[in-house]
């Protein structure tokens, strides 16, 4: 084939393409939907990183940022006095805060601050001068949903520890934070010295001190944090400059649009094989054409120009057309991840991603019609003479074939590697989904021959007609049940785990199971709460110590040496991670020994023995009788590993990676947690706010609100792949759609045939109804039975679950799929059951 | 006389209208159909011929006058009821066979009785019979693509005698098929039409299958020119 067309085949190639335009665009539009959704993403895509150059600084409210787990030690404190510029201080922790009044009671995220951050930007507030003035006038201010839920305006107070504060505004926006920051807890700005003074810093749990630097140089951060890299080396110190800051940022929105937009390009794919099977059943009903032009002594490269000029003219338009729905779908896009972004999107008109998306669009539905185009090689003159069903395709040979379909693969690997920037992914990407759509038309084929078979006689003439029209000459129908079905397993699937995941962490009402948690309670309060809650009618389930601590050292190196250590590839967070450390003399039921033995008193002489979860050995390098020294608050304590331990941390009770035994921390200062059972949300709700009345300091957790919001969380991200997932639905559908117009004459004819024999309105009606409810019910038990096996096999090796499909939602979905089939088929059907019958006497038009 | 007649036309008159311009392919149509007999009609290309066969037929609708089928005026028939009246008591063949492609030789046959709700097992022996009167029997799991043209317009004639029709209307039966496979079919009608007793109204430009007929009426120019008995029994009867 010569490398362009010459001036023949592309004025046949238009003439013969000239009028019947609009049924040859009905072939493209399968890749519309998968267009459209890629263009949508790349779009938004691009608005967030346009946004996010627009807004850096405001990301990050200040040009640096230092963060650390404690309190700034001198080093640090000189170090990042040394920096000069402008300096604002924050104590973040969680603490419990009422609202209004003692019954309205919510673990909060506190954030005292000191000076003027955020110093680009501003903390968006109602009223809007609140957040000029609360430093000033020592007051606060709360997160808009609780104060909705509570019913807190400006000038309520609230109480932080043992202070009652007044609010001086409704938060609105928070620089840097999305609004999905108040799903983890209600957000509270305070001045700094609310918070100083009140009690409230001596707690168990984790309090982050943080530092922002405004510098009105232009200094390069960059070269301050290469130049504090010695103070960082074995302590939780942190820096983040506004560059670092985007890069994060940039990275998690690059790999959720790549996600988005692979789950768009299956549905592009799905596009391009409806195109490739409309290609085929085109070209099939051209063959007699290609007979009469070779005939005529066309040459083989000019007939196939001439086609191929019509597909890649047609992907064009499907492509353009997507495109111009895409450009709209942007719009909405935000409103989808609104909750998990930091600001609001510039929105703006990209042309590389319209650009991108048009030619991955054409490359798709061109390398899809690759084989088809091959084809027209191997139609014979001879047709001319005898016209027979002829297939194409099955006169292809092998090597042709062969070389056809590497040339398809490699376009798509081309065209996937450059939207994921990576050709290995790519590739494997492209093969792993071609295996699946390989497996999807099988199964589609299977179970369409099957129901074939199915033409029983004791079904009644309606049901065998319905059926045996799938099976209409140039049917299309094992793709159709494959596209919809690829549809239906993307969203089969995804609500299955989802319905597993909610399930697994669905609120266990029990005896056995924690309603309300109590921790950072301090060493005295511990039986006060325990004869509150019995009070209340809680039932106390644990209460045991927590003493923190951090490791010194492995044998005789110092966490510092190890980690300088090159040679060394113990992770970070197993080195330099505060540890959470229970002590008792006995095992509980969901701990079991591996390895070495328990010793539950420590006699007080030589090196203590402990147990460890074999996870954390593993992660720091350490078998049984290996010595360890763990600075204890400022005193060091020499240990060794008397024993490995499984722990099963799915059970309802607090565990522990490193349990110490009796007769060591005693002393040591701790801190106490209580789970409590309560199977009543009104004495949760009661002990809660006894509890916080009578000690500030003691944070609550109200297991129940937990799963709640986990489960908010995670219904807001499914909705995001769901609408995506739609558009391979919504494919399969336009592809349904074309292949009903482009069997449209055929089916006038027959049902104006049916009248003239005499068939009812109701039965014409019955039989299309009983032909896409089949069409419907393939592609449900195709997508949706291997969306069973694939949730089957999530569960089984991600999460280790026993799984219960929960039919009710596979069985909506079903429904759902077949009533749009339904809806579809009949919206192309209309005017066939009207039409004359008079009109099948005139049958030439065929 | 007037119990014998089992296709009466009365004053029929078909107008095309388009836009602006109308005409008239049908007028002053007056004829009534014997029981049992085979009438054809002729006439040039373009002189009314399938239009009057639809209007029998209960396909179209006349402009004016009336079709009586076996006593019954179908004007006022609603498109339903015309349809249930093709059904119970017409027969078809068309000059394009029209079969059904997806369906095999013996389900095509089976469908108007099908559709009547018979049962499978009854429908199926006999379509199978009729298949076998027409010569048949061994293409039954034949799909029509896989038959030839006299084969597939063989299928339709039986398809066409499958629920005793009073009347059976065929335009052009053979105009798509040799002289000889031609032949083969109007034998088949005329045997199957003495057999059952329906009423054959074939529309046709072929003179010979014309003679073979008890009645040729002549159109021309949307009017009956001539109305000929070549039976005399039957002449002498009118
Ligand atoms: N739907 C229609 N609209 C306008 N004219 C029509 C229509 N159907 C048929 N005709 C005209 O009626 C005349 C008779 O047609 P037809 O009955 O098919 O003739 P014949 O079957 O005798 O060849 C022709 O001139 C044809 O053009
Ligand atoms: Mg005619």
């Amino acid at each position: 084939m010569k490398f362009f067309p010459d001036l023949f085949s592309i004025k046949t190639a238009w003439r013969d393409a000239r009028n019947q335009l609009g049924t040859l665009t009905l072939y493209s539009t399968g890749i519309i939907a998968g267009v459209a959704a890629l263009v949508a993403i790349l779009s938004f895509r691009s608005d967030v990183f346009l946004t996010v150059d627009d807004q850096a600084r405001e990301l990050l409210g200040a040009d640096l940022q230092i963060a650390m787990n404690e309190a700034f030690p001198d080093r640090v404190e000189a170090f990042v006095d040394s920096l000069g510029g402008e300096r604002s201080n924050l104590i973040e922790f969680g603490s419990m805060v009422v609202y209004n009044d003692m019954t309205q009671t919510r673990l909060s995220q506190i954030r005292g601050i000191e000076g003027g951050f955020p110093f680009y930007g501003t903390i968006k507030t109602r009223p809007e001068s609140a957040a000029f003035t609360y430093q000033e006038d020592g007051m606060a201010l709360i997160d808009r949903p609780v104060a909705v839920e509570f019913k807190v305006e400006p000038g309520d107070s609230i109480r932080i520890g043992n202070r009652w504060v007044e609010v001086a505004g409704i938060i609105l926006e928070y620089p840097g934070e999305s609004a999905a920051f108040s799903l983890i807890g209600p957000r509270v700005v305070v001045p700094q010295e609310v918070v100083i003074n009140n009690n409230l810093l001596d707690r168990g749990s984790r309090i982050r001190h943080l530092s922002y630097l405004k510098f009105d140089d232009e200094r390069d951060t960059a070269a301050i944090v290469r130049e504090a890299r010695p103070l960082r080396a074995d302590q939780s110190l942190t820096f983040t400059t506004v560059e670092s800051r985007k890069q994060d940022f940039g990275e998690i929105v690059n790999n959720l649009t790549r996600f988005l937009g692979v789950i768009g390009f299956i549905a592009l794919l799905l596009g391009g094989l409806g195109v490739a099977s409309a290609v085929y059943v085109y070209i099939k009903r051209k063959s007699s054409i290609v007979a009469t032009l070779r005939c005529l002594g066309v040459s083989s490269a000019q007939t196939t120009w001439i086609f191929t000029l019509q597909v890649v003219a047609l992907g064009l338009a499907g492509a353009l057309l997507g495109a111009g729905i895409g450009i709209g779908i942007q719009q909405y896009l935000p409103k989808l991840f609104e909750t998990f972004l930091p600001f609001e999107i510039v929105q703006q008109i990209s042309y590389t991603s319209i650009l991108t998306g048009v030619l991955v669009g054409i490359a798709v539905s061109f390398a899809f019609a690759i084989l088809p185009i091959v084809s027209i090689n191997s139609i014979p003159p001879l047709l001319t003479l005898r016209s027979v069903d002829f297939s194409p395709l099955s006169n292809v040979s092998k090597r042709v074939k062969t070389a056809s379909i590497i040339g398809t693969l490699l376009i798509l690997v081309i065209a996937l590697g450059v939207l994921l920037d990576s050709l290995l992914a790519a590739t494997i990407f492209i093969l792993g989904l071609l295996i699946s759509i390989l497996v999807l038309l099988t199964i589609s084929a299977i179970s369409v021959r099957g129901v074939k078979g199915l033409r029983l006689q004791n079904l009644s003439y309606i049901w065998r007609q319905g059926i045996s029209n799938l099976f209409r000459p140039n049917n299309q129908t094992s793709v159709m049940v494959t596209t919809l079905g690829m549809g239906m397993l993307l969203i089969g699937i995804l609500i299955l785990t989802q319905d597993m995941i909610l399930d697994r962490i669905e609120y266990q009402v029990g005896d056995e199971q924690p309603d309300l948690v109590f921790y950072d309670v301090q060493a005295d309060q511990a039986d006060g709460i325990i004869q509150i809650a019995g009070e209340l009618g809680g039932n106390v389930l644990y209460s045991v110590p927590i003493v923190t601590m951090r490791l010194a050292k492995i044998g005789n190196q110092t966490v510092g040496e190890i980690r300088r250590d090159t040679t060394q590839t113990i992770g970070r967070w197993a080195l330099t991670r505060e540890y959470r450390v229970s002590y008792r003399n006995s095992l509980t039921d969901a701990e079991t020994i591996l390895d070495g033995e328990w010793i539950g008193t420590w006699d007080g002489e030589g090196h203590v023995p402990v147990s460890m979860d074999y996870r954390l050995t593993d992660e720091l390098f350490l078998s049984i009788g290996d010595s360890l020294t763990f600075d204890v608050q400022g005193v060091p304590i020499d240990v060794y590993i008397a024993s490995i331990r499984e722990v099963d941390f799915q059970r309802p009770q607090p565990n522990f990676f490193l349990l110490f035994p009796e007769g060591v921390l005693e002393p040591a200062p701790q801190f106490f947690a209580t789970l409590i059972n309560t199977r009543d949300p009104d004495i949760t709700a009661s002990i809660q706010q006894a509890v916080v009345a009578a000690y500030p300091n003691v944070s609550a957790i109200d297991v129940g609100l937990v799963l709640e919001t986990v489960k908010t969380f995670l219904d807001k991200i499914a909705l995001a792949v769901q609408f995506m997932a739609l558009f391979s639905i919504i494919t399969g559908l336009i592809i349904m759609a074309s292949a009903i117009s482009i069997s449209r004459f055929q089916r006038l004819k027959e049902s104006a045939l049916l009248r003239t024999i005499g068939a009812s309105k109701y039965q014409i009606r019955g039989i299309q109804t009983v032909e896409y409810i089949w069409l419907g019910a393939l592609a449900c038990i195709v997508g949706l039975g291997l969306a069973l096996v694939a949730s089957w096999l999530i569960a089984w090796f991600y999460f280790d679950l026993a799984f219960v499909p929960s039919f009710t939602s596979l069985a909506l979905i079903a429904l759902a799929v077949i009533s749009i089939t339904l809806f579809v088929g009949f919206l192309n059907m209309r005017g066939v059951i009207t039409k004359k019958p008079i009109d099948i006497l005139r049958a030439e038009v065929g | 006389m007037q119990e014998s007649n089992v296709l009466e036309i009365r004053d029929l008159q078909k107008t095309f209208k388009s836009g602006d311009s109308s005409l008239t392919v049908l007028k002053n149509i007056n004829f009534n159909v014997e029981k049992g007999i085979s009438c054809a009609i002729v006439g040039p290309s373009g002189s009314g011929k399938t239009t009057l066969l639809g209007l029998c037929a209960g396909l179209d609708k006349p402009t004016s006058g009336e079709v009586v089928i076996s006593g019954s005026i179908i004007n006022d028939l609603n498109e339903e009821q015309l349809a249930a009246l093709r059904n119970q008591r017409i027969g078809f063949v068309f000059q394009s066979f029209q079969l059904i492609p997806t369906l095999t030789a013996v389900e095509n046959v089976m469908v108007p009785v099908e559709l009547r709700g018979m049962e499978y097992k009854k429908a199926y022996e006999r379509a199978k019979f009729l298949l076998g009167e027409v010569g048949l029997s061994s293409r039954i799991n034949h799909y029509p693509t896989q038959l030839s043209g006299g084969e597939q317009q063989r299928v339709a004639i039986a398809r066409a005698f499958i629920n005793d029709p009073e009347i059976l209307f065929a335009d052009e039966p053979t105009g798509n098929l040799d002289t000889e496979t031609g032949e083969q079919i109007e034998n088949i009608l005329f045997e199957l039409n003495k057999k059952q007793g329906t009423t054959l109204i074939i529309v046709t430009h072929d003179p010979e299958l014309a003679q073979k007929c008890d009645r040729i009426i002549r159109l021309k120019s949307g009017e009956v020119e001539s109305d000929t008995y070549l039976n005399k029994e039957l002449a002498t009867a009118e």
